[in-house]
């Protein structure tokens, strides 16, 4: 091997630098270096396609976590629903009690309303005599 | 489409470049098989981004670069240089043992020098000065600018020209 740069005077051109590289970092792979790595390659590629142990466990915890938390979900969900459906169910009953209560208390009005038309001079002070349905004492339909 | 024969084919066609370069940027036979194993398992797995088939071999050694660098930074103690090379890979012919010794130790001056570049600097200086790549193909490979390279080559140049004087003033 020759060196450029010991029959040179001065700095070295870049030339020289380069040739000098050139020389002096002459790499070769060695036999069967391809063979190597190809293999290594290829099992690291089998490796990541077919997960790990630890890989599928992990993937079991976490599908349990989440089939707890779906449970949880829909049971939260149920409860919610018949809690709506017991509330739909009692309204309808709630409503006839409302109306029944409506009845009566137009019942007892009309009771009032009689009560009042019985009062002395009533008739006088509203003018109930010129209604031709008044009736003393009752009201006709 | 490239098929799995195919492709290994491919890259057993550009593997010596492809070793050559990665170990004189990382300067180590075994973090350069490290480096390549990475590469060729990141060409397969990205094999759909490569946009034109016939620059598989373009595109693996910009890979493979790109990782030799980035290993290289992290690597830096391992840059065993010398090792890296065989002496007797380099002497013609069938040297003696005087040879030998004397090619030793000229080689560990030089991979000494280039150890001394940052890895980017190396990088830089490898593919254009000893692979005589243009500043501009080192840049696209190496994904930093034109400008940076030549920033990069002009520094790791001038490092070894300091080294090349040194040693020439020794050996005078």
């Amino acid at each position: 091997m020759k060196w450029p740069w010991t029959c040179q005077q001065g700095q070295p051109d870049d030339e020289a630098v380069d040739s000098w590289a050139k020389e002096g970092m002459h790499v070769s792979a060695p036999d069967g270096s391809f063979e190597q790595v190809w293999a290594a390659s290829a099992s690291r590629l089998r490796e990541r396609r077919r997960p790990s142990a630890w890989e599928l466990e992990l993937a079991i915890h976490r599908l349990r976590i989440w089939i707890r938390a779906l449970a949880g979900g829909l049971a939260v969900a149920t409860a919610l629903l018949v809690l709506i459906a017991v509330r739909e169910h009692q309204r309808p009953q709630q409503s006839t009690r409302s109306g029944q209560r409506q009845e009566l208390a137009s019942e007892a009005q009309g009771r009032d309303l009689l009560s009042f038309v019985a009062e002395p001079a009533a008739h006088r002070r509203y003018d109930l005599l010129t209604d031709p349905r008044i009736v003393l004492g009752s009201v006709s339909e | 489409m490239i098929t799995p024969v195919n492709f290994e084919q491919r890259i057993r066609g550009c593997y010596a470049v492809a070793y050559a370069r990665v170990s004189r940027i990382v300067g180590s036979r075994e973090i350069a098989e490290d480096v390549l194993q990475e590469a060729m398992v990141k060409a397969w797995q990205g094999l759909s981004k490569l946009r034109d088939p016939d620059k598989l071999e373009g595109w693996f050694l910009q890979i493979a670069t790109r990782e030799a660098l980035a290993a290289a930074r992290v690597e830096r103690r391992s840059f065993s240089g010398p090792a890296c090379v065989d002496a007797a890979e380099v002497a013609d012919g069938k040297p003696g043992p005087l040879e030998t010794a004397e090619l030793a130790e000229q080689t560990g001056i030089v991979w000494e020098a280039v150890s001394m570049l940052s890895p980017k600097q190396r990088a830089v200086f490898v593919m254009c000065g000893v692979e005589d790549l243009t500043l501009r193909e080192a840049a696209i490979c190496l994904g930093i600018t034109t400008g940076s390279a030549k920033r990069h080559m002009s520094r790791a140049r001038n490092k070894l020209r300091v080294c090349l004087s040194r040693v020439s003033g020794d050996l005078k």
